[in-house]
């Protein structure tokens, strides 16, 4: 009588042959056709989980190259959670940990945008909007939401699509976050505004305070305009629900 | 709630009916809602915010799918115990899994069918006593469905399920759909497979589409409706072991809300008319 342990060898012989089939044969004593169910089902499975979660990336490949971007992807080494609300997390770091892809050198990038908002989405975070004098704007710590992500990315990611694929790098600055609605928003920033975002984000200078640091920063020197450019801005991030509080 | 509270008819939750049954204004077709945790341990939003609205207005039962009670690798005890908090948090009166496995160091995020014989009935009972020690209650097994039979099987599934069920001193989650499908794929008959279930521990029922790709060959779906045979099979099941609670799945291919309901619906009536039955049997 086999004991269990024969048994294992044989569930993840199967399983290795359902994820790879030309590298792992087929157990002895299956029907081919039926096997045949396994593969198509289990494929299709987590192609369309993948699929849903990237639907510009996906557009990006053609048939071959997708399949074996995800049988690549479906390893056991790279499909650890449980929970299919986290496959796409699990699918951004194995795009990030593989060798460049010289014709598209941007799908790293692409695959974290297009998760961000999914991200963004089902964050369990609730955070509380502050109703605020506008003047605490500057006068305070502007305090940013935590459901907000800037990223510096090395490729304008929101325009990827199938007619544009850019090979060479052009810096793109964008911020993507959930308004209190539960709605995902995206914009692109200047560098300047980026770098401003970015200081509230990690320092408690107040409004005027971080302004002022970003413009000696960039050499930038801080004229009426100026200083009427940081208040319209911070203006607009907290109506967008970007600013939520001040401190 | 409690187990022995749930009854009636429910629909299995997706994201994708969320909107239609925020905004619906009568859903007294249903009783009960079902969720697979995997889906929703780790959401928050407004997909969440809409879950916890119908939360508070139905219970939820839990059906998982992660879990690889069958499996080679060690139970997952951290999904266990996010699962025994959200039945907590939403008083989940059931927590139910395939008898089958989805792990090999990782997860396929679908289902295996695991060998039928007396060592798999030892290995997956011992599983389900550890789930149950740490939940405090027991948990339903689904009879799945299968393609084929693996190499080093001895038993049929009947014999399989019964011995399991024995053993692991669980529930049975009774898939009708499932029986269907597995009795064209695999040769045996439907009713006999029913007939010689144990009624004691069946508590819970799923009824669903299918697609028939040929004479011999059923792929369970969940994607279509419900065809009769099916449903004269329910009606077989709750005169043979009486009523239990009976869910709906639908996982694509969505109608329009109504037309669920209206198959939720149909649970119910057949519901009503066993009840119909059973008084004027213990009238007489």
């Amino acid at each position: 009588m086999p004991d269990y342990h024969t048994h294992k060898t044989t569930q993840l012989a199967f399983a290795a042959h359902i994820r790879n089939p030309d590298k792992y044969p087929k157990p002895q004593g299956i029907d081919e056709q039926r096997m045949q169910v396994y593969r198509d089902l289990f494929f299709n499975n987590i192609n369309n989980l993948i699929k849903q979660t990237f639907p510009v990336l996906a557009t990006l490949y053609n048939r071959e190259e997708w399949q074996q971007l995800i049988r690549s992807f479906y390893q056991p080494k790279y499909n650890k959670t449980p929970y299919f609300t986290d496959i796409a997390d699990e699918f951004v770091v194995f795009l990030k940990n593989r060798p460049a892809d010289d014709k598209r050198p941007f799908v790293a990038e692409l695959a974290d945008y297009e998760w961000l908002e999914l991200d963004l989405e089902k964050s369990p975070l609730q955070p509380n909007y502050r109703k605020l004098n506008k003047d605490l704007l500057q006068s305070q710590s502007p305090v940013i939401s935590p459901l907000l992500y800037a990223r510096n990315y090395q490729y304008p990611v929101h325009r990827i699509g199938h007619t544009f694929q850019p090979t060479h790098s052009q810096p793109c600055h964008l911020v993507v976050w959930r308004n209190r609605d539960g709605n995902v928003h995206f914009a692109e920033l200047s560098p300047l505004s980026m770098r401003l975002l970015e200081q509230l984000i990690t320092t408690d200078l107040n409004g005027t305070e971080a302004l002022l640091s970003v413009l000696a920063d960039n050499k930038i020197h801080p004229d009426n305009k100026m200083i009427e450019y940081g208040r319209h801005q911070l203006l607009k991030w907290y109506s967008q629900d970007i600013i939520i509080n001040t401190q | 709630m409690n187990l022995a509270s749930l009854s009636g008819a429910g629909l299995g939750l997706r994201r994708s009916i969320l909107p239609a049954l925020a905004k619906a204004d009568d859903l007294t077709a249903l009783d009960f809602l079902e969720v697979a945790p995997e889906n929703w341990v780790q959401l928050g939003g407004r997909h969440r915010q809409a879950f916890d609205a119908l939360a508070e207005r139905f219970p939820v039962v839990l059906h998982g799918l992660s879990l690889s009670i069958g499996g080679p690798d060690p139970l997952n005890l951290d999904l266990v115990q996010q699962i025994q908090s959200f039945k907590q948090r939403y008083g989940c009166p059931l927590y139910t899994e395939h008898n089958t496995y989805c792990t090999d160091g990782g997860q396929l995020y679908d289902l295996m069918p695991i060998p039928f014989n007396q060592e798999m009935v030892a290995y997956v009972a011992d599983r389900v006593h550890q789930v149950q020690d740490i939940l405090g209650e027991r948990i339903a097994l689904e009879n799945a469905s299968y393609y084929l039979r693996q190499p080093g099987s001895d038993m049929t599934e009947l014999d399989f399920m019964s011995a399991l069920l024995k053993r692991a001193d669980c529930y049975l989650h009774l898939d009708i759909n499932n029986v269907y499908v597995n009795s064209v794929n695999h040769g045996y008959d439907a009713r006999d497979f029913i007939r010689q279930l144990p009624t004691e521990r069946i508590v819970y029922g799923h009824i669903a589409g299918h697609e028939q790709k040929s004479e011999q060959l059923i792929i369970d779906t969940h994607g279509s409706d419900v065809i009769d045979p099916v449903w004269a099979l329910l009606d077989f099941s709750y005169h043979r072991h009486g009523l239990f609670p009976t869910l709906l799945e639908r996982d694509f291919d969505f109608p329009q809300l109504g037309s669920l309901l209206n198959e939720v619906q149909r649970i119910r009536s057949l519901q009503s008319q066993h009840q119909a039955r059973h008084a004027r049997l213990s009238h007489a």
